[in-house]
């Protein structure tokens, strides 16, 4: 009996227990809802105060940047040769230039508008303050022989206008025959002489009449003699000045406060000036038309006897202007080419240009010529005008050479290796071929003067940006291979090259061939560090994607002659501006706020529930 | 048998106290016997050691949480369009990629603003303007943004994003390291260029490291940008005459001299009225009172010894 009431409490108890097992299992499963989205709301809670908040992240790249040079007028043409050289080697930095005067060059490196700057006039006291309070001081490299010629738009001939006379009167009269003087009636072909008192009297503004002057016609009868005479027009010659500040306006203040000392004073008297040609000023007699660098001021010369209205200046009484040996060239040739009617059916108004001849310290007549300007420096020591007023045998009067400025410090090493290799580029082969630009050749003692500067520029930019300098001779990203092979080992400054194809679609133009290279800068380059060779200056195993070149217009003048901005440089497409910021913007993360708030908010809680429990409105 | 208890002070045991009292009054000699008088001494050393060990460390903790708590604010701040900015505003970004530094700047570079981040001194110009625009920094205290301002190399590029959304590009040109006198870098008038400051040495070092940055405007490439550009860049001799002087790298207020000093009368006091309140009340008044009053002087230290240290350590 008591056995059996044993099993049973065993039993019971059994049961009991399983029952109080059940009981909590169901427990178990009856707070696994509760408990399970308590977790997931802590879990959201969690993740709400520590999700990370960034703000809308730029996106977009910035766009590579490039080396900028600022050109003068007078040096485009250099420029775009090398340009046209280097614009397929891969790895070397894109470069653009841009055309300007040669103040405005300055003031480009300056202001931040260009990397590097090429001038023919120093920097002035000021420009070398202004440059020295943005950190940098800057290393001349004389890169270009240039001289300055006289393009003249002249009058019409008199037998012209006496044959085309005639000629409406054997129309009006049959009966009428040609008169014999006629057939002696020839265009004018020079050359065309100018003394310095011409050019006073012209850039002076002085009230003689060039044209009906007895000495500046017998300039012009001498080599033409029984024949022809000018057309004397009622105005004096006009002058087509260059507003531009630079070394065209200052080389020819210079030449005549030299040469006529009486007229420039005189007139500088007159209009209470300072009487010293100043490098940074415009010409400062100021009421002939002025036009914005030289191609403006050549298409006005080109377009004179239609533009008399636009110029406020009477068309028959011809001008002239400053200009380039190069630029006048081509604008003699353009004029002679330009067809008879253009698209509309209107004629074509052929204006007679001529390059002035010059007289220089020996009492030569003598054209602008490469050979004369490459004398006049070479007996100069590179000092500009110098045949001018000293006897210097063929050297042409207006001569002086043009100088790459480049920043100490502030470039990058690619940067300063490609500013390197201009300027060695410049000193070996462009100035082997600088006569087929018209230009002269630096002097010797230039040369030296810009390889100096050349390593200079490398190995202050190249310590400033945290690099080293290397010595070789292995240059091919820089320059084309070969080209520098002269000057052996030469100093550069050792950069990384990441293979990054940087894209430049502008068009380059070779002015030797015309050929319009299509510009692919960024190449599958396998040199460099990314060969493992570790020649970071070499790009001889790259393999251009797209290196062929298509031969078009090889005309450097007529196209830009009527920009405003300088010629090719101005068709060229506008450089993409890095107007992006690299990182994304600071967000307002706020995550330290929302814990911030969890933690005070599970203070509060358990403060307002102890003090409930306390107070017995709660159970503990 | 009943033991009497003497609630009187024994006389014998206050001499030592006396004797104490005496020795702090003593010479130098006796001092150096007492091992009592040590010990309080090495306790004093050790109790200041441990507070600038602590006041070190809570200025680089709370330094830093301010810096990014003000920064999170400014970045808020940022993104509502403005161009009307007063003291304190964020005013523009500046970004760094060579260093990483991406920070809100705000206008005024005084040593309150400057908690908050890199401040453009309102002595200069507006980013963009021609003339310098000048950004000060910490190089350690509040989040150090300026810390690494040394490393920048010439041609790394500097980035300012205004309110309005104008990005303006700057090229490092020169980093130089000068002493405190040497305050031409900060002259306003000139080209359009970036300048930076921050400390270069410690918290008694007034030199500092300069970053001159060229404009890097690739806006300038038509002829009547330069034209424009052209006329401000150059000074003229007129214009050098106008430039007003550049007072110094340190811009403080006697507010900050007031507050710091107020600091550290709070913090004597603190600990004065301390010991005090220790033998009469307890710990717990010592915590109340003493503490709250040595805690908030701590802070005003904390805030204020710029007016000690560069402004830009």
């Amino acid at each position: 009996m008591a056995k059996e009431v044993v099993t049973r409490n065993t039993t019971a108890m059994q049961q009991a227990g399983q029952a109080m097992k059940k009981n909590k299992k169901i427990g178990a499963r009856s707070g696994l809802l509760p408990r399970g989205m308590l977790a997931a709301v802590a879990a959201l809670v969690l993740a709400w105060a520590v999700a990370p908040f960034v703000a809308g992240a730029q996106t977009d790249p910035a766009e590579p940047v490039e080396l900028r040079v600022a050109v003068t007028h007078e040096s485009l043409a250099p420029a775009l040769t090398w340009l046209g050289a280097v614009k397929n080697i891969p790895g070397s930095t894109t470069a653009r230039q841009i055309a300007g005067g040669d103040a405005q060059s300055k003031e480009r490196l300056i202001t931040g508008g260009a990397d590097i700057a090429v001038s023919g006039t120093p920097f002035t006291e000021a420009e070398t303050k202004a440059l020295e309070a943005t950190g940098r001081s800057v290393i001349e490299a004389p890169i270009q022989a240039v001289g300055m010629s006289f393009l003249v738009s002249g009058p019409r001939p008199t037998g012209i206008d006496l044959c085309q006379f005639v000629e409406q009167s054997i129309e009006d009269d049959p009966l009428n025959e040609l008169p014999p003087d006629c057939l002696k009636v020839r265009d004018f072909e020079g050359p065309l002489r100018l003394t310095s008192e011409n050019l006073a009297d012209v850039f002076l503004e002085s009230s003689v009449n060039n044209w009906q002057d007895p000495g500046f016609l017998a300039l012009l009868a001498e080599l033409q003699p029984g024949g022809l005479s000018m057309v004397s027009p009622l105005r004096p010659a006009s002058a087509v000045l260059r507003s531009d500040a630079g070394m065209p306006n200052l080389a020819l203040g210079t030449y005549l406060r030299t040469t006529q000392p009486a007229k420039w004073s005189t007139r500088s008297a007159g209009l209470f000036l300072n009487p010293e040609p100043a490098p940074d000023a415009t010409w400062p007699f100021t009421r002939a038309p002025a036009k914005q660098g030289l191609p403006d001021a050549v298409g006005v010369i080109r377009q004179w006897k239609t533009a008399s209205a636009a110029v406020d200046v009477p068309a028959e009484s011809g001008a002239m202007t400053m200009t380039t040996p190069l630029a006048a060239a081509q604008a003699i040739q353009a004029e002679a080419e330009e067809p008879p009617f253009d698209a509309t059916g209107e004629a074509n108004l052929n204006t007679d240009l001529y390059v002035a001849q010059m007289k220089n310290g020996a009492g030569e007549w003598l054209s602008p010529t490469p050979t004369a300007i490459t004398t006049s420096l070479a007996a100069g020591q590179g000092a500009p005008l110098f045949a001018a007023t000293q006897n210097v045998p063929g050297g042409w009067p207006l001569s002086w050479a043009n100088s790459i400025y480049a920043p100490d410090s502030g470039l990058t090493g690619v940067e300063a290796n490609t500013v390197a290799a201009l300027i060695r580029w410049q000193s070996t082969v462009g100035r082997q071929r600088s006569a087929e630009l018209s230009d002269g050749q630096v002097p010797d003692v230039l040369v030296k003067r810009a390889l100096s500067a050349a390593d200079k520029i490398v190995s202050s930019n190249c310590t400033a940006a945290g690099l080293k300098t290397v010595l070789t001779s292995d240059v091919t990203r820089f320059a084309p291979a070969g080209t520098l092979a002269e000057l052996g080992e030469t100093l550069w400054c050792d950069t990384p090259y990441d293979g990054s194809p940087v894209v430049d679609e502008g068009p380059a133009v070779d002015p030797f061939t015309g050929a319009v290279v299509p510009v692919v800068a960024g190449i599958s380059a396998s040199s460099g560090s990314t060969s493992g060779t570790n020649r970071p200056l070499s790009a001889s195993s790259a393999t251009p994607s797209s290196a062929s070149a298509t031969v078009g217009s090889a005309d450097l003048s007529t196209e830009s002659a009527n920009t405003a901005t300088g010629g090719i440089a101005a068709s060229l497409p506008p450089v993409k501006v890095a107007r992006i910021m690299p990182l994304p913007l600071p967000g307002s993360d706020p995550r330290f706020d929302r814990l911030a708030t969890l933690a005070l908010g599970g203070l509060m809680f358990l403060g307002v529930r102890a003090l409930m429990r306390r107070s017995g409105l709660i159970s503990a | 048998m009943t033991d009497v208890i003497d609630l009187r002070p024994d006389p014998d045991e206050a001499e030592p106290s006396s004797v104490e009292e005496s020795t702090l009054e003593s010479d130098q000699e006796d001092e150096v016997t007492d091992p009592a008088a040590s010990l309080k001494r090495r306790r004093i050393i050790l109790a200041v050691i441990a507070s600038l060990v602590v006041l070190v460390a809570a200025d680089a903790v709370i330094g830093a949480a301010v810096h990014a708590e003000h920064q999170r604010h400014l970045a808020a701040e940022f993104a509502i369009p403005t161009e009307e900015l007063a003291v304190g505003d964020a005013a523009f970004v500046l970004q760094i990629p060579a260093l990483g530094v991406n920070e809100v700047v705000v206008e005024g570079a005084s040593a309150s603003e400057l908690r908050g981040g890199p401040g453009r001194r309102l002595d200069s110009v507006q980013p963009g303007d021609s003339g310098n625009t000048v950004i000060q920094g910490h190089k350690t205290r509040f989040g150090g943004p300026f810390g690494q301002l040394k490393d920048l190399k010439g041609g790394n590029s500097i980035y300012l994003r205004s309110r309005s959304g104008e990005v303006t590009v700057y090229k490092v040109t020169k980093v130089r390291t000068v002493g405190s006198d040497q305050v031409k870098y900060l002259e306003f008038a000139g080209p359009n260029r970036l300048t930076l400051v921050s400390s270069a040495g410690g918290p008694l070092d007034g030199s500092r490291v300069v970053v001159t940055a060229a404009a890097d405007d690739l806006s300038a490439s038509n002829e009547n940008a330069v034209e424009t550009a052209v006329k401000d860049a150059v000074p003229s001799a007129a214009s050098e005459e106008d430039t007003a002087p550049i007072q110094t790298y340190d811009v403080r207020g006697i507010g900050g001299a007031v507050l710091l000093l107020t600091g550290i009368g709070l913090i004597a006091v603190g600990v004065l009225v301390g010991f005090d309140l220790r033998k009469r009340y307890g710990w717990g008044a010592v915590l109340l009172v003493a503490g709250s009053s040595v805690a908030l002087g701590v802070i005003l230290l904390l805030f204020n010894i710029s007016m000690v240290v560069p402004t830009t350590y």
